[in-house]
């Protein structure tokens, strides 16, 4: 009898030793019980590094009042980033690097449409989530992946709103595009045309041009001889300027509208008056210094404490992912699995916030947080919202 | 030290030149080889790149270091090969089928972007293959129901008779036995008659011409040869990354070829494999690098491009033989030591010959 | 009616262009090199100007006029130190060193405190001006830019054809030992001619800024002034402007009444079609060796 109370004492002591390295066994790659590995891959030295600064910038700050806050979820957060330049073999070797050996828990943030796409399939089939890419694809939520968020609403989604929106603010348009020729231009064509042919309305002259081109004069000419009053461009900063400024020149004055790809404080910065009236589609607010909400006017104010600068779109996606992710770190708790961290996702709702992002919701299926999109105007040099948040 | 004693022709053109050289580049197959299992997937990955970027320097190098001829859209031929092998594999080619016409195709563009190459030289080759470039990389982005356009498109697994070769190591040993056999292929090209007329055309093309080389056919040859080794290169490009566009074949690529070859060794084939290294790992090495640097220059975003041009700056100015010619330096003065003298590989002053009157 | 207004934007786009092969066909003139970072050094005139007025509040005519000297002064210093040691090598090895050069200039710009990333406007007295000619419109910066191109283009013609200095650049990138024989001091006509091609380079830069702004990859368009200069034969001056000007229109016209995309490649198509059928360019010259 005391032999066997002996051995069943011993039996349970050494299960009891065990449990330890059980659970380290099965522990989630990232997690530790003091902290949560999240990895971001950005363009730092290449053709958007200024995005990528003020992602990083923006993902910082979020991360540091967390943290200050004693973590997430009673981790802290480390952030470990990596710099793609904009290219993709880069971005695939820094994949690699972040889920072998860097061994991170998340990815959040990374920036570029090609390079997340090429990239996505390295976390996903490595067990790492993939959160909130800054590129817009629809690639990087349908087919519902289990391991894919995001909330970037992609140019075809904004093409339809673009489409409706005006039509129900003026129903007799001629419509007509100005595109750059990369998949900014092709997927707002496309959602153009697809809310167009249900609309009966026809785009009736296409333009486009060659990414980094400064001249606009012949494209802009055919569309002031074919009679377009309402011109959808798909342009980013430079070019937006540079074809208001061809137009001004030659007295052309439709109504020209563009994407969150040309919804920037720079727009009315650095192109002056001739941005006036120009409007744009887009799924989150421009902070201003003055803005009507205190809670936006107060994050500005740390915001352009902190790093000297005023914060842009990308601050404000830099700041907004990680503050959802932190959220779901927050009601996971201590018991961090990637399996609770997807669930406690796909139950989660995060409500309209001072950002100005729509309700973001998701579930097994609903991977973008959110397709709405709501158009702003530039008055008086600033964007001011025109419509609320549409759905495509 | 060692003494070659020449007993017969054989030795000539044989591979490898003495006992010594089969013995460390067999030492070098088998670390390659062993990679996947010691290295872990992070280096193999990076080992894959390497390897076919080698295959791609090695096709520029057979064109720029070896006939003399500046290309500076090459990364055009990367895109119809990695373009060709996805839309093939999509619809349902076996791999080494589809490699194959990649090749191909790759070699019937070489020759009508060589045309212009019969008649121009110098500066003017230059411009016209960069302009190819352009125009290709645009045909590609608009020929939208073949290559989906901007969008880009996704690309398989490569299988290799039923054997789905897409993991990290099935992979690599496909980019390995390729780029070994497309390395022995370039070897044997240049031992052969071919390369020797390669070799001539870019000393002197008149010279050349008065030995009796047809200008017009090894010139090319030459081309069709180049572009088709870059568009293997290109096939397997696409396999690794699994999804492709337009715009990662553009200018900034053909500039990276250039880049390679020039910093490897110009004219050499182990040139194309330091080159290669090169362009691989440096970003890597100055992301490590940039904690010890001061905030200004380490955070600053043209990190990476002012050390590629003061790379390529200084091999141009105090190396023109590259890294390889740097290795042979370090390598014959350990192979002489101590006799080795200051100015074995001194350059000869030289005055500029016009390339007018070439 | 539009026909003339395609042709003036056409023309002005093209003047454009040829500002920067002027730059290219000015050292290919004088030492048969072609300077690939000639886009970078327009980018960095520009950035040096920006800065002049950002940080010593110079009006534009002083930016302008201390920028030139400044990059002309830069460009012999950069021929002392860069392309003097590797005088005599095969023209591919200065090509490489230039593209080098290129890369570094993109990447220091960027630690430039002012400068950065970011894009920047240049404040030019004459900005938003417009011009109205009966129904034809020409902007301010588009009518500078033209009328720059030509007077600069007269000069150096001029110089080229009629000074000793001009004729001696000839001689010195014709046969580079023969000059030394004649007793001409080639390198120091090598600094002279980058210092030039430096200070025209700056000059574009500065006209071109109120059209492309200010910003680390304006340089890029450089790459379409190759077409031009090959268009015209890259040693002649005039033939760059010509060549400039061909290409610019055709691009209009492509812009305008062909489908998408064509503008962007119709430079390359035309230099394509001259390599064809006229290897040498419009004005290019056809020596051939007798053996």
């Amino acid at each position: 009898m005391i032999r066997q109370a002996r051995l069943s004492t011993i039996a349970w002591i050494a299960v009891a030793l065990s449990l330890p390295l059980i659970a380290q066994a099965q522990a989630t790659q990232g997690v530790t019980k003091n902290e949560v590995l999240v990895g971001t891959i950005q363009d730092l030295s290449g053709p958007i590094a200024a995005f990528g600064k003020e992602t990083l910038n923006g993902m910082n700050m979020r991360i540091d009042e967390a943290n200050a806050a004693g973590g997430a979820g009673g981790r802290k957060i480390r952030l470990i980033v990596e710099d793609s330049s904009y290219d993709t073999k880069k971005a695939v070797l820094a994949a690699h690097k972040l889920v072998e050996n860097d061994k991170i828990f998340i990815t959040v943030a990374n920036i570029g449409t090609s390079l997340a796409l090429t990239t996505m399939p390295i976390f996903t089939e490595g067990g790492v989530i993939h959160a909130f890419p800054l590129a817009s694809a629809r690639g990087l939520y349908d087919p519902p992946n289990p391991l894919a968020f995001a909330f970037t609403v992609p140019y075809y989604q904004q093409g339809r709103v673009i489409m409706k929106a005006l039509t129900d603010m003026r129903a007799d348009r001629k419509w007509c595009s100005l595109m750059q020729d990369d998949d900014l231009g092709s997927e707002l064509m496309k959602g153009l045309e697809s809310k167009a042919a249900e609309l009966n309305r026809k785009i009736i002259e296409k333009t486009s041009y060659k990414r980094g081109a400064t001249d606009f004069s012949s494209q802009v000419a055919r569309l002031k001889s074919a009679g377009c009053d309402t011109v959808v461009v798909g342009t980013t900063l430079r070019e937006t300027i540079g074809t208001l400024n061809e137009a001004k020149k030659i007295g052309f004055a439709p109504d020209f509208i563009g994407t969150a790809a040309s919804y920037s404080h720079l727009v009315p910065k650095l192109g002056g008056a001739v941005t006036e009236g120009f409007m744009s589609s887009h799924a989150s607010s421009q902070p201003y210094a003055d803005d009507p909400s205190k809670a936006l006017r107060d994050w500005f104010a740390a915001y352009k404490a902190r790093y000297g600068e005023d914060p842009g779109q990308y601050a404000v996606f830099g700041y907004a992912s990680m503050d959802w992710v932190i959220k779901t770190l927050d009601k996971v708790g201590p018991n961090l699995t990637t399996q609770r961290f997807v669930e406690t996702m796909e139950t989660s709702t995060f409500p309209r916030d001072k950002l100005g992002f729509d309700t973001m919701s998701f579930t097994r299926t609903k991977r973008l947080g959110s397709e709405a999109v709501r158009i702003s105007r530039i008055q008086n040099g600033r964007w001011v919202p025109i419509t609320d948040y549409l759905q495509p | 030290m060692r003494f070659l004693f020449k007993t017969s022709y054989a030795q000539d053109w044989r591979l490898a030149r003495h006992g010594g050289q089969v013995f460390w580049y067999g030492l070098l197959l088998a670390a390659l080889l062993a990679a996947p299992w010691v290295a872990g997937p992070y280096w193999t990955s990076q080992l894959t790149f390497v390897l076919i970027y080698a295959i791609a320097g090695l096709g520029l190098m057979v064109l720029s270091g070896y006939t003399g001829l500046l290309s500076i859209g090459h990364a055009s031929f990367l895109g119809v090969g990695a373009y060709t092998q996805a839309v093939l594999t999509s619809h349902g080619w076996p791999f080494p089928a589809a490699l194959v016409t990649a090749a191909g195709l790759s070699a019937a563009v070489g020759v009508v972007v060589g045309l212009p190459a019969l008649r121009v030289k110098g500066i003017y080759l230059a411009v016209a293959t960069l302009a190819f470039g352009f125009i290709v990389e645009e045909v590609m982005a608009r020929w939208e129901s073949v290559t989906g356009g901007n969008s880009g498109l996704s690309v398989k697994a490569p299988d290799i008779f039923g054997f789905n070769a897409g993991g990290a190591e099935a992979f690599y040993m496909v980019v390995l036995a390729t780029c070994l056999l497309v390395t022995l292929g370039v070897l044997n090209l240049l031992r052969s008659s071919t390369g020797r007329a390669f070799i001539a055309i870019r000393d002197s093309e008149i010279s050349a011409q008065s030995m009796g080389i047809h200008l017009a056919r090894y010139k090319t040859m030459s081309f069709a040869l180049s572009a088709a080794i870059v568009g293997i290169a290109g096939a397997l490009y696409a396999h690794k990354l699994r999804f492709i566009s337009p715009e990662q074949f553009g200018i900034e690529q053909s500039l990276d070829l250039l880049l390679l070859v020039v910093v490897g060794g110009l004219g050499s084939v182990h040139g194309a494999f330091f080159g290669a290294i090169f362009l691989i790992t440096m970003p890597q090495l100055i992301a490590m690098a940039k904690d010890w640097l001061p905030p200004a220059i380490g955070q600053a975003a043209g990190l990476q491009a002012l050390v590629f041009g003061a790379v390529l700056m200084a091999v141009v100015m105090f190396e023109p033989t590259g890294l390889y010619g740097r290795w042979v330096k370090w390598r014959t003065y350990l192979e002489l030591f101590p006799t080795y003298r200051r100015g074995m590989f001194r350059r000869q002053r030289a005055f500029q010959k016009s390339e007018r009157v070439r | 009616m539009e026909i003339v207004q395609l042709l003036i934007s056409g023309a002005a786009l093209g003047c454009i262009y040829a500002l920067i092969a002027l730059g290219f066909v000015l050292i290919y003139k004088a030492t048969e090199t072609v300077n690939f970072a000639q886009g970078e050094m327009m980018m960095l005139g520009a950035c040096v100007g920006y800065l002049l007025m950002l940080w010593f509040k110079l009006p534009f005519i002083w930016a302008a006029l201390v920028s030139v000297a400044g990059m002309a002064g830069f460009g012999m210093l950069l021929e002392r130190t860069v392309i003097r040691p590797i005088l005599g090598q095969p023209q591919f090895t200065v090509v490489m060193l230039t593209i080098g050069l290129g890369y570094i200039t993109r990447g220091l710009v960027t630690m430039l405190p002012g400068i950065g990333t970011d894009t920047h406007v240049l404040d030019v007295p004459y900005k938003g001006e417009v011009w109205n000619l009966g129904g034809l419109v020409l902007s301010a910066e588009q009518g500078s830019i033209i009328g720059l191109t030509l007077v600069l283009c007269l000069l150096l013609y001029l110089m080229f054809k009629h000074t000793k200095l001009g004729v001696a650049m000839q001689a010195s990138s014709q046969n580079q030992l023969a000059a030394y024989y004649m007793g001409i001091p080639v390198k120091r006509l090598n600094g002279v001619v980058w210092g030039l091609s430096a200070g025209v380079a700056t000059i574009a830069g500065l006209l071109l800024a109120p059209i492309t702004f200010v910003h680390v990859n304006m340089g890029f368009i450089g790459l379409k002034a190759f077409p031009a200069a090959v268009v015209g034969g890259f040693g002649s001056l005039p033939g760059a402007v010509v060549g400039g000007l061909v290409i610019g229109i055709v691009e209009a016209f492509a812009g305008f009444y062909l489908p998408e995309g064509f503008k962007d490649i119709a430079a390359y198509v035309v230099v394509l079609a001259m390599l064809v059928v006229k290897p040498n360019g419009l004005f290019g010259e056809k020596l051939r060796k007798k053996v």
